[in-house]
């Protein structure tokens, strides 16, 4: 039956740099995510998750998902490198599968959301091809990207692959009220039309609080 | 009913009618409005309207969405009416208009409010050409500077609450229906926006306006008020007895696109127009992920 799903991607990093804290965190925050989603029918109606994990290789480890269908997030174990090429690569194949297959069953499929994890040290020197391809603006489905940046992230990697908002963790909150926060701004935006100002510069689409609680906001990045 | 001893407080009083019917999903998000939005001027969760004028029969309501519900934020579509008295002059029977606030401005319901009369009060001036086929031609000149003119008093609206113009943004669909002669009728149609008109005929809805967004991955932009005035779509229709016009925002129009929805809908409005308060019951039907605000006016033409 038709139905206008948003789908939101979360990819984190286990490579064996996240081992201890960060990989922790992030185990403790999954299942906190999945709450606050779940337990706010204005989201968990439309929203679908998908978790993919990667360190040397990248791995669908819950399929685009109802949350409601959901009882369990699968936990992430610290092992390997960290390579973003298979990441990226990985979800970009994921994304066009799922937007096919939910338009097939007659939904409307907003523009997908990914949540990227990482401590920012790819480990492989050739994954801004990948990422390339992942955000092309001529592939229809490329999504907006929301990247945090745990442990001793590199400040400068974790602004580059956020194409929307890029933060750090500062100690304060963990990312699942972040992530909340950021679930719940999206289907505000998703589901009241935005516009784009014919007197402003166009914008992404979606609308991003200014701050989050816990994470440090970096500024765009000239180019 | 009154206050348990428990301290339980009031409980709901059990449905003695049927709850709206769900056409779409199994939506947890339930229809039961939660705070009120906290605004300087109160915004009705609803508006129910209805009447008759020339061989029209005429049923509108506005309805705060689901979405809007639950978070406690305000409606930002609404609708407008106007009516002639009789069809001794040129003027049309009948001035209907739907507005959608964009979502993303947070003062867009006061746009949205506003728009409908300024629609009313600029097309009022070229009431007698509207209608006129001979003048067809210059239809188009004609709106562009109605719409001209109503993004112009958007503008005032806007320094009278001392905000930026965009903060008002709004979409607005409309249309001018004629008086019956000779067994039809002729209704000229606008838009700015992704609001839409659809005509039942023959047990199916015709859009008026096509837009291609059925295929894409979704973007929410939408032209609006006053900022972006054009382009106004422009269409002239001829309406025959039987045929129902809907203009209403895409928190109807876009799940009217599903099967399902324009199935039952077609089914309760082909027949005639219903009652206000059924008519306000069917346009409550539920539907999952479809949470945003329904705005229709439904015009039956006898």
């Amino acid at each position: 039956m038709s139905q206008q799903i948003l789908p939101f991607y979360l990819v984190c990093d286990e490579s064996a740099s996240m081992a201890g804290e960060s990989i922790d965190s992030v185990n403790t925050s999954l299942p906190d995510i999945h709450h606050q989603i779940a337990s706010q029918p204005a989201i968990a109606d439309k929203a679908r998750l998908c978790l993919i994990g990667f360190a040397d290789d990248a791995e669908v480890l819950l399929p685009l998902s109802d949350l409601g269908a959901v009882s369990s997030i699968p936990a992430l174990k610290a092992h390997g490198g960290t390579s973003y090429g298979a990441a990226f690569t990985r979800l970009r194949e994921t994304i066009a599968a799922d937007v096919d297959r939910l338009k097939t069953e007659g939904h409307r499929v907003y523009r997908p959301a990914v949540f990227f994890l990482s401590d920012g040290l790819p480990t492989d020197d050739d994954w801004e091809q990948a990422y390339r391809d992942l955000t092309d603006e001529s592939w229809k489905p490329h999504p907006n990207i929301l990247a945090f940046g745990f442990g001793w992230a590199d400040r400068h990697i974790i602004r580059q692959v956020a194409t929307m908002s890029a933060y750090m963790a500062n100690g304060e909150l963990g990312p699942a009220q972040a992530l909340a926060e950021f679930a719940k701004s999206l289907i505000h935006s998703m589901l009241l039309s935005a516009t784009r100002p014919a007197d402003s510069e166009a914008g992404p689409a979606l609308s991003k609080p200014d701050t989050v609680q816990g994470f440090t906001r970096l500024e765009p990045e000239e180019v | 009913m009154i206050g348990r001893p428990d301290g339980g407080g009031l409980e709901a009083a059990e449905a003695t009618y049927p709850s709206p019917p769900v056409l779409i999903g199994a939506p947890t998000l339930t229809s039961t409005p939660g705070r009120f939005p906290v605004l300087a001027e109160p915004v009705a969760d609803s508006v129910l309207d209805g009447g008759t004028v020339g061989g029209l029969t005429v049923r509108a309501a506005s309805i705060r969405g689901d979405d809007h519900r639950f978070y406690g934020s305000p409606r930002q579509d609404a609708f407008a009416l106007w009516t002639a008295a009789d069809s001794a002059s040129a003027t049309p029977a009948m001035i209907a208009s739907v507005a959608d606030g964009v979502g993303s401005q947070p003062l867009s319901h006061l746009g949205a409010a506003a728009v409908g009369a300024h629609v009313q009060a600029e097309l009022q001036q070229h009431l007698g050409a509207l209608l006129d086929a001979g003048a067809e031609h210059e239809l188009s000149d004609r709106l562009h500077s109605v719409f001209a003119a109503v993004a112009d008093r958007l503008r005032v609206d806007a320094r009278a609450h001392d905000v930026e113009p965009h903060l008002l943004s709004t979409t607005v669909v409309g249309a001018v229906f004629g008086w019956e002669s000779a067994g039809s009728r002729r209704a000229v149609l606008f838009r700015v926006g992704d609001s839409l008109i659809f005509t039942l005929r023959g047990g199916t809805f015709e859009p008026a306006f096509v837009d291609g967004t059925q295929n894409v991955v979704l973007d929410t932009a939408t032209s609006a008020l006053p900022l972006q005035v054009g382009p106004v779509e422009i269409g002239v229709a001829t309406l025959a007895p039987g045929d129902v016009v809907v203009l209403c925002t895409d928190g109807l129009g876009i799940p009217l696109g599903t099967e399902p929805v324009a199935r039952q809908l077609a089914d309760w409005w082909h027949a005639g127009p219903p009652d206000l308060a059924e008519f306000y019951w069917q346009l409550s039907f539920r539907a999952q992920t479809y949470g945003d605000d329904r705005t229709a006016v439904c015009v039956w033409v006898d």
